[in-house]
């Protein structure tokens, strides 16, 4: 297995990066000839949501955004998600070498319990969860929503995830909540999104992450506690790792990318993005 | 037209009989089924001439978005556009109104490569 990183000499040369580089390099890392699975353990420098492929973002975004917020598409399917003060997760594997993967439901169980496993180690709480109260196809929100089988605590969604599958690879991406501070996300969608999330909101974002991490000194520290306890679990799914930069002659191909995921806000929000 | 009388791939593809050469494409049952509620579909504007394994869609389901191939080479020459407002079509009817596109063969002995329904169920069954 490869953890892929960005080195500190490389995004020093890049700069602060966007949302939408990170989704970028998530579909460079589906796009490649995989001959074993890729790890990525990261946060967004600054606030970013990301929009699952076939939503429209210019339905769903108020007219006036908050300050310093980002946006992207991500390449996998899903709902609206906002990456703030989370862990993010990539895990792309080549098909034919893991056919314990194979098939949406089977790979999303395999994952998500590999998941729980390590943060379990944080809160006894958390749990699979997978209900029908909040399976509502039009709430574009994805934490709140446990449609396929998820990690919970307490009946709030702790982590969502995502997947894209093709015929080579599959990638699943996701956010680990560590803090709630879902209320930009709330104030970027539109009212009548707003009102829909606030009332769910109530219920859902009650009990987080947050408790079990408490101890952590500071958010880089709960995701670096985080992202550890993580890594040990996919290595002892996938074997030990070692670790890779992204190449910078590479950097130029995300970019190119980047350019397709970006979603670009000028006084109104764009009808309509597709890749 | 029946599912028996289609041609399978290993992505859980079907076409039908061709007529006139052209075939419908859509994905199977056992596709449908695994992908969940779909919500959204892809689909290139026709006409499209697409390499067989080359991806000619991509179905949004509630939580993947999955890539379809050309299952052979060919044109795609016209989309279900019945499926524009009712993505359900593919959940509901796989085999019948939930099609989504047209492919003009290249070359019909390429069907010869696919398998029959029996060979796809016992490939499901592998």
């Amino acid at each position: 297995m490869i953890q892929l990183k960005l080195d500190s000499k490389l995004q020093a040369r890049i700069g602060p990066l966007a949302g939408s580089f990170h989704m970028a390099l998530d579909r460079f890392v589906y796009e490649s000839e995989l001959s074993e699975p890729v790890l990525r353990l990261y946060w967004f420098e600054r606030p970013c949501l990301t929009f699952g492929i076939s939503q429209r973002p210019g339905e769903l975004l108020a007219d006036k955004l908050p300050e310093g917020l980002d946006f992207s598409l991500r390449i996998s399917g899903g709902k609206c998600l906002l990456h703030e003060s989370g862990l993010t997760y990539t895990f792309a594997w080549p098909r034919k070498s893991f056919p314990e993967l194979e098939g949406l439901v089977p790979s999303y169980k395999v994952l998500t319990e590999l998941i729980l496993e390590s943060l379990k180690s944080f809160d006894s709480k958390l749990k699979m969860q997978c209900d029908s109260k909040f399976q509502e196809k039009t709430n574009p929100v994805c934490f709140l929503e446990h449609n396929v089988e998820t990690i919970s605590r307490e009946g709030a969604k702790i982590v969502g995830s995502a997947q894209k599958r093709g015929r080579k690879n599959c990638l699943q991406h996701g956010e680990i909540r560590l803090f709630d501070t879902e209320t930009s996300l709330g104030n970027s969608l539109k009212s009548g999104q707003v009102e829909e999330f606030e009332e769910a909101s109530i219920e859902r974002i009650g009990s987080l992450f947050n408790r079990s991490v408490e101890n952590c000194s500071s958010l880089f520290e709960a995701r670096q506690e985080v992202a550890s306890q993580l890594l040990k679990g996919f290595q002892k799914r996938f074997g030990k790792s070692r670790e890779n930069s992204l190449e910078s002659t590479l950097v130029r191909e995300v970019q190119e990318y980047q350019k397709l995921l970006h979603i670009p806000l000028g006084e109104q929000p764009a009808k309509e993005v597709c890749p | 037209m029946s599912k028996e009388t289609y041609k399978y791939t290993k992505d859980h593809e079907w076409l039908s009989a061709p007529v006139d050469g052209v075939c419908k494409v859509g994905i199977s049952d056992h596709a449908q089924e695994e992908m969940g509620d779909i919500v959204h579909i892809e689909l290139p504007e026709p006409p499209v001439s697409l390499d067989k394994g080359e991806a000619a869609a991509t179905i949004e389901s509630v939580k993947a978005a999955s890539d379809v191939y050309a299952p052979v080479s060919g044109e795609l020459v016209k989309i279900n556009e019945d499926l524009e407002d009712n993505f359900q079509l593919i959940n509901e009817s796989p085999y019948g109104e939930g099609w989504l596109f047209e492919l003009k063969l290249e070359n019909t002995s390429d069907l010869d490569e696919l398998m029959s329904f029996d060979e796809y169920q016992e490939f499901l069954e592998s």
